[in-house]
C-alpha cells in the first residue's frame, strides 16, 4: 500500500515537472512576428471614423438634392455595408431609411410631375389631374420625411460626431428641392386649369390600305375640326408605332392626305396615330389632342432555318454544320452570319443551302455552347436566327494498369499500362509514389513505367498517383489514384534477427535447462538407490543410545579421571580423552557422533545405529578388562 | 543492514523509472489528445488554426522540400511564413511554378519578399498593417474588401473578409491582375497606433494579385488570415479558397513555420507513433513483448531454503535456539 502511494505521489510530480519543463518554454516564443493577427472575439467593437463616415453620408443627401436619386440609391447602398456597433445601429439603421425613403418618395413625385407635363402637351389634362393628385400626396410625404429626417440627423451628427453643418447645409438642400416640386406641381395645376378655358380640338384619321407589305406606302386621310368649325392650316404629326413618321398641314376645311412610307418593321400589326400640337398663338386659343388608333396589317416574309453537324464538335477539331434556308421567294442575300464561341463569321449561301466548317477552341471547357445562326433583314425579309445548343464533352480516357501486388524495396519493378481511347495518343504518362515522379511518354497506348522504390522506405502501403494528360485537346486528362504494397526485406530483417536469434537462445536454455532437470532426477534416483537408507526418529526412540553413550561417558571417566564439565560438548569431551583411550577411542568417536546425531538431528542410518551399540559394546568389554 | 538497504535503493530506482516512462506516457498522449495552439496549424480548432480549411479542400500539410508534387494536380498554398526562407525552399517553388503549379503566398508582414524577389516579379508586401474604419468587422483591424475584378478566382466573391492585412506593393502592373482592393477609407497605419493621421497613406491598396509565371502562375494576398478558423466562415472566404483550390490537390507547406516546443513535441510523438504503426516495429515490438512476459512467465523460482533450526525448534520447542545456531555454525565450518 506503502509503495503504491510512493508510485502515485512520483508519477504525479513527474508529469508536472515536465509539463512545466515544456510549458515554460513556451513563454519565450521561438520568434516574434509582431501583430500578424488578431483574435476577432476578442476585439471590442469600435464605430466608425466620423471623418470618413459623414462622405458617404454627405454623397447621398448632395444625390438627393440634385435629383440623382440613382446616385444616392448607389450610396445607401455603400452605407448599408458599413460596420456600425450594435447599440448605436439603430440611430444610423432609421436614419437610412428615412434618406432612403425621401429618396423613393421624391424620386415618385419627379416621375409622376414629368409624366403630368407630357400629358399636358398632348391635352390629356383629365389624365394629367389624376397624376397630378399622386404627385401632391407623395409630395406630401416628403415633406413629412424630410422633417423626421432633420430630427435623425440631429441625433445622428451626436452620436457619430459628424459635421453637424455639413450634413444640415444638405438637408437644408433636400428641403429647397421640396420647394421647387411644389412649385412645379402648382404650375401644372394652373397649365390644367388653363387649358379648360381653351377651345376644344377633335382629330380623325383613317388609313389605306389595311394590309400592306413591309416598307409600302400608306394613305392617311384625316380632319382637324373645333365643335363648331374646321381647322385649316394647322400642322399634324403622323406617329407610326408610336414614333413620329411625318408631317403635314391641314387644308382649308381642315382636311389633310398624306401618302407616306412605312418603315421596314416586321410585326404583323402596327398602329398609326396623327397628333396636333397647337404652337406660337394656337397655344392660348386651342386644347392640343390626338387621334384615334388605326390598325394596319404588315406583310413580310420570315425565311425559316435548319441547322445540323455532320461531325462531333470537340475542342480543338474543326467541326462542319449544314443548313437550309426556307423562304417563299428567292433570297435577296447571298451572305449569313454564324456565330460560334464569341466569333462571327460570315458564310454564302447557294441554293438556299449553305455548308461551313467552325473550330472549337482547344482550351474551351466542357459544357453547353450556343451556335447561332442569322440571316439579315432585306426589305420584305425579315431578319431570322436560329440557336442551337451545342454539347462540347471531351472524350474520355480509361486505364488498365497491371500493378503487382507486392513491390520490394530496393528492386525495379515495371508497371504496365494501357490508355483506352478511340485512336492512338500521344501522351504524357506522370505517376508520382514514394516521392518520386516517374514520367514516360508514349505514343501507341501502351507505356511501361520502371518503379525504384528506396531502400530507405519502411514496409507499407504507398499512394500513388497516375496523372495522364493527352496532347489532344479533345480528350480528357485523367486522374487516378491507388495504393501500392512496399515491402522492405532488410528494414523487417534487421529487427526481426536479433529478436529471433534471442528467442533460439532462449529455447536452447530452456532445452538444456530440462535436460540437465532430468539427469538430474535420475541421478538423484539412482543416489538414493545406493546410499543407506536414513532413518528419522524421534527423540524419545533414541534415548536408548544417549543413556548407551552416558554410560560410555561414565566409563570413560573412571578409566581417564576426566569428567565431562557440564560445559563441554560431545565432541569436545571426545577431543578431551581421545590422546588416553587410544584402544577404544575409535569406538567412542563413532558413539558421539551417533549420539550428537540422536540428540540435534534425528537423522540418523540404521548402519550408525548398529555400529554406534557395537561401539558401545566394545568399550563396555575393554572397561571389563581394566 | 547492508543488504537492507540495497533492497530499498533498488525499489526507489524501479518507482522513479516507472514513474518517468508513466510520466512521459501521460504527457505523450495528453500532448496528442489536446489539440494544438500554434498558427496556422492543421488540427488546431482555435481561431487562428487551419482545421476548418483543411476539411473544407482536404488539404495535405507538408514540408514540400521533401516530397516531389505534381505541378499540373495541385495547388502549394504558403501561409503566414514565420522563418527566413531558404534558397532551395525558394527554388523548388520556383520550379513548381514554372511547371505548370499554382502557388498561393499569403503574408502580411513582408517575410515572404525575398522570396517574390527572387521570382523576379514586381509584388512585396507592404508590411505596414492596414485598417478601415469605415468597412470591417467589429474592429478596424478587421477590413472589408468589397473591391474585387471578376476572374475565375473571384468568381461568386463580393466580399473577402481580412485580419490585420497589409498592402500589396506593385511597381507595374505588366503581366499582374490586380484581384481585390481595399476600401478608399482603409490606411496604412505607418505609427502603429492603429489610429488614422494625416501621414498615414489611404487607400484603396491592392490586398490581391495574380502573375503567370512559366507555366504556372503566383497568386499574392497580403494577408495570410484568410483562411484562419475565425475568418474563413465570414464573408465569401470559404468561396475564394474553393476556387483557388479548385479540383486540385491542395498543399499547405509547414516548412515555412517556426514551431513551438509543445508542437515540436506533439509532432515527434506522433512521428514515434507512426513509425512505430510501420509493420516492421509493430511486429517487432510484439515479438519482444510475447518474448518477455514469456521469460518472466517460465523464470525459475527460488527455492525456499528450508530454516534447520526452526524445523528443529518446532520438533522441540524446549531446545536453547542459540546452543542449536552455534552447532549448526561448528557443523559448517567443518564441513568447509
Amino acid at each position: 500500500m506503502k509503495t503504491k502511494t510512493i508510485t502515485t505521489l512520483t508519477i504525479l510530480t513527474l508529469t508536472i515537472i515536465i509539463y512545466a519543463i515544456i510549458s515554460l518554454t513556451q513563454i519565450i516564443p521561438p520568434i516574434i512576428i509582431t501583430n500578424r493577427h488578431v483574435n476577432p472575439a476578442t476585439e471590442n467593437e469600435q464605430p466608425p471614423y466620423s471623418t470618413f463616415l459623414a462622405i458617404p453620408i454627405l454623397n447621398a443627401l448632395d444625390n438627393m438634392a440634385k435629383t440623382n436619386f440613382t446616385g444616392s440609391t448607389q450610396q445607401l447602398k455603400t452605407l448599408a455595408s458599413i460596420y456600425i456597433p450594435q447599440k448605436y445601429k439603430y440611430i444610423m439603421d432609421r436614419f437610412l431609411q428615412l434618406i432612403n425613403d425621401e429618396t423613393t418618395l421624391l424620386n415618385n413625385t419627379n416621375q409622376l410631375l414629368n409624366q403630368t407635363e407630357t400629358l399636358i402637351n398632348i391635352g390629356k389634362e383629365q389624365n394629367a389631374t389624376q397624376l397630378l393628385n399622386q404627385a401632391s400626396q407623395k409630395l406630401a410625404l416628403a415633406n413629412i420625411t424630410y422633417q423626421t429626417l432633420k430630427t435623425a440627423a440631429d441625433q445622428l451628427t451626436t452620436t457619430f460626431a459628424l459635421p453637424r453643418n455639413d450634413i444640415f447645409n444638405k438637408i437644408d438642400k433636400i428641403g429647397e428641392l421640396i420647394n421647387k416640386m411644389n412649385q412645379r406641381l402648382l404650375q401644372c395645376l394652373e397649365k390644367i386649369k388653363n387649358q379648360e378655358t381653351l377651345i376644344e380640338t377633335f382629330l380623325t384619321i383613317t388609313a389605306t390600305p389595311e394590309t400592306i407589305w413591309t416598307g409600302d406606302k400608306i394613305t392617311i386621310q384625316g380632319k382637324l375640326n373645333t365643335t363648331y368649325a374646321p381647322l385649316p392650316n394647322k400642322q399634324i404629326i403622323i406617329l407610326i408605332d408610336g414614333t413620329t413618321q411625318n408631317k403635314t398641314t391641314t387644308k382649308h376645311d381642315g382636311t389633310f392626305n398624306i401618302t407616306t412610307n412605312i418603315p421596314y418593321i416586321y410585326k404583323p400589326t402596327i398602329t398609326i396615330q396623327a397628333q396636333y400640337i397647337p404652337n406660337n398663338i394656337d397655344n392660348k386659343t386651342y386644347k392640343p389632342t390626338t387621334s384615334n388608333t388605326v390598325k394596319i396589317n404588315l406583310l413580310y416574309i420570315k425565311p425559316t432555318i435548319t441547322l445540323q453537324t455532320i461531325n462531333k464538335t470537340l475542342p480543338g477539331k474543326n467541326f462542319t454544320i449544314k443548313g437550309t434556308i426556307q423562304a417563299n421567294k428567292t433570297l435577296p442575300y447571298t451572305q449569313i452570319k454564324i456565330t460560334w464561341i464569341e466569333k462571327t463569321i460570315t458564310t454564302t449561301i447557294n441554293n438556299n443551302t449553305f455548308t461551313t466548317t467552325l473550330h472549337t477552341p482547344s482550351n474551351i471547357t466542357d459544357g453547353i455552347y450556343a451556335l447561332k445562326v442569322e440571316t439579315p433583314p432585306y426589305k420584305i425579309f425579315a431578319p431570322t436566327q436560329t440557336i442551337t445548343n451545342i454539347i462540347i464533352q471531351r472524350l474520355p480516357l480509361n486505364i488498365t494498369l497491371n500493378i503487382p501486388s507486392i513491390i520490394i524495396a530496393g528492386m525495379d519493378k515495371t508497371i504496365k499500362g494501357n490508355i483506352i481511347s478511340n485512336e492512338p495518343l500521344n501522351t504524357t504518362i506522370t505517376l508520382t509514389t514514394t516521392g518520386q515522379i516517374y514520367t514516360t511518354n508514349t505514343t501507341s497506348n501502351e507505356f511501361q513505367i520502371t518503379l525504384n522504390p528506396p531502400l530507405t522506405l519502411l514496409t507499407g502501403y504507398y499512394n500513388y498517383e497516375i496523372y495522364i494528360q493527352p496532347q489532344y485537346p479533345w480528350y480528357n486528362t485523367l486522374y487516378k489514384k491507388g495504393q501500392i504494397l512496399i515491402i522492405n526485406p532488410i528494414t523487417i530483417i534487421i529487427p526481426l534477427t536479433p529478436i529471433t536469434l534471442i528467442t533460439i537462445k532462449i529455447i536452447e536454455k530452456r532445452k538444456r535447462t530440462t535436460t540437465q532437470q532430468t539427469e538430474e532426477k535420475i541421478t538423484e534416483t539412482i543416489t538414493e538407490k545406493k546410499t543407506p537408507e536414513k532413518t528419522y526418529l524421534t527423540a524419545k526412540e533414541l534415548q536408548w543410545l544417549i543413556d548407551l553413550y552416558w554410560e560410555a561417558v561414565t566409563i570413560i571417566s573412571n578409566m581417564t579421571g576426566i569428567e565431562m564439565l557440564p560445559s563441554m560438548t560431545l565432541r569436545e569431551y571426545l577431543k578431551t580423552v581421545t590422546p588416553y583411550i587410544s584402544p577404544i577411542h575409535k569406538n567412542f568417536e563413532i558413539l558421539t557422533i551417533a549420539t550428537e546425531k540422536a540428540l540435534y538431528s534425528t537423522e540418523i542410518t540404521t548402519e550408525e545405529l548398529t555400529l554406534a551399540k557395537e561401539a558401545a559394546n566394545k568399550i563396555y568389554i575393554e572397561y571389563a578388562k581394566t | 543492514m547492508p543488504k537492507h538497504n540495497k533492497i530499498i535503493n533498488t525499489t526507489l530506482i524501479l518507482i522513479i523509472l516507472f514513474s518517468t516512462i508513466t510520466a512521459t506516457i501521460t504527457i505523450a498522449i495528453a500532448s496528442i489528445t489536446l489539440p494544438p495552439t500554434d498558427d496556422f496549424e492543421k488540427s488546431n480548432p482555435y481561431w487562428n488554426g487551419l482545421k476548418i480549411l483543411s476539411e473544407t479542400i482536404n488539404a495535405s500539410f507538408i514540408d514540400v522540400t521533401t516530397q516531389q508534387l505534381n505541378p499540373e494536380t495541385t495547388v502549394l498554398f504558403i501561409i503566414g511564413p514565420s522563418e527566413n526562407i531558404t534558397q532551395q525552399r525558394i527554388e523548388y517553388w520556383k520550379k513548381y511554378t514554372e511547371n505548370g503549379g499554382t502557388l498561393v503566398i499569403m503574408d502580411e508582414t513582408g517575410i515572404i519578399n525575398n522570396a517574390l524577389s527572387n521570382f523576379n516579379i514586381n509584388i512585396r508586401i507592404n508590411g505596414h498593417p492596414l485598417l478601415d474604419p469605415v468597412f470591417y468587422y467589429n474592429s478596424w483591424k478587421l477590413p472589408k474588401i468589397t473591391d474585387i475584378t471578376k476572374t475565375s478566382i473571384t468568381k461568386n466573391i463580393t466580399t473577402i473578409a481580412t485580419n490585420l492585412p497589409s498592402a500589396l506593393n506593385i511597381t507595374t502592373t505588366h503581366n499582374i491582375k490586380i484581384l481585390a482592393k481595399s476600401s478608399p477609407f482603409s490606411f496604412l497605419d505607418l505609427k502603429g497606433n492603429y489610429e488614422p493621421s494625416p501621414e498615414n497613406p489611404t487607400g484603396p491598396f491592392p490586398i490581391a494579385a495574380e502573375t503567370n509565371y512559366g507555366k504556372g502562375q503566383i497568386i499574392i494576398f497580403s494577408d495570410s488570415d484568410l483562411f484562419i478558423n475565425s475568418i474563413i466562415t465570414l464573408a465569401n472566404n470559404t468561396q475564394l479558397l474553393k476556387n483557388i483550390a479548385q479540383n486540385k490537390k491542395a498543399i499547405i507547406d509547414t516548412g515555412v513555420w517556426k514551431k513551438s516546443t509543445q508542437t515540436t513535441f506533439r509532432n515527434t510523438i506522433l512521428t514515434i507513433y507512426n513509425i512505430a504503426s510501420t509493420p516492421e516495429i509493430k511486429y517487432t515490438i510484439t515479438i519482444l513483448t510475447i518474448t518477455t512476459i514469456y521469460i518472466l512467465i517460465n523464470k525459475q523460482k527460488p527455492q525456499k531454503t528450508t530454516d534447520e533450526i526452526q524445523e528443529i525448534l518446532k520438533k522441540h520447542p524446549d531446545w536453547d535456539k542459540n546452543l542449536l545456531q552455534t552447532l549448526k555454525e561448528i557443523r559448517e565450518k567443518q564441513s568447509t
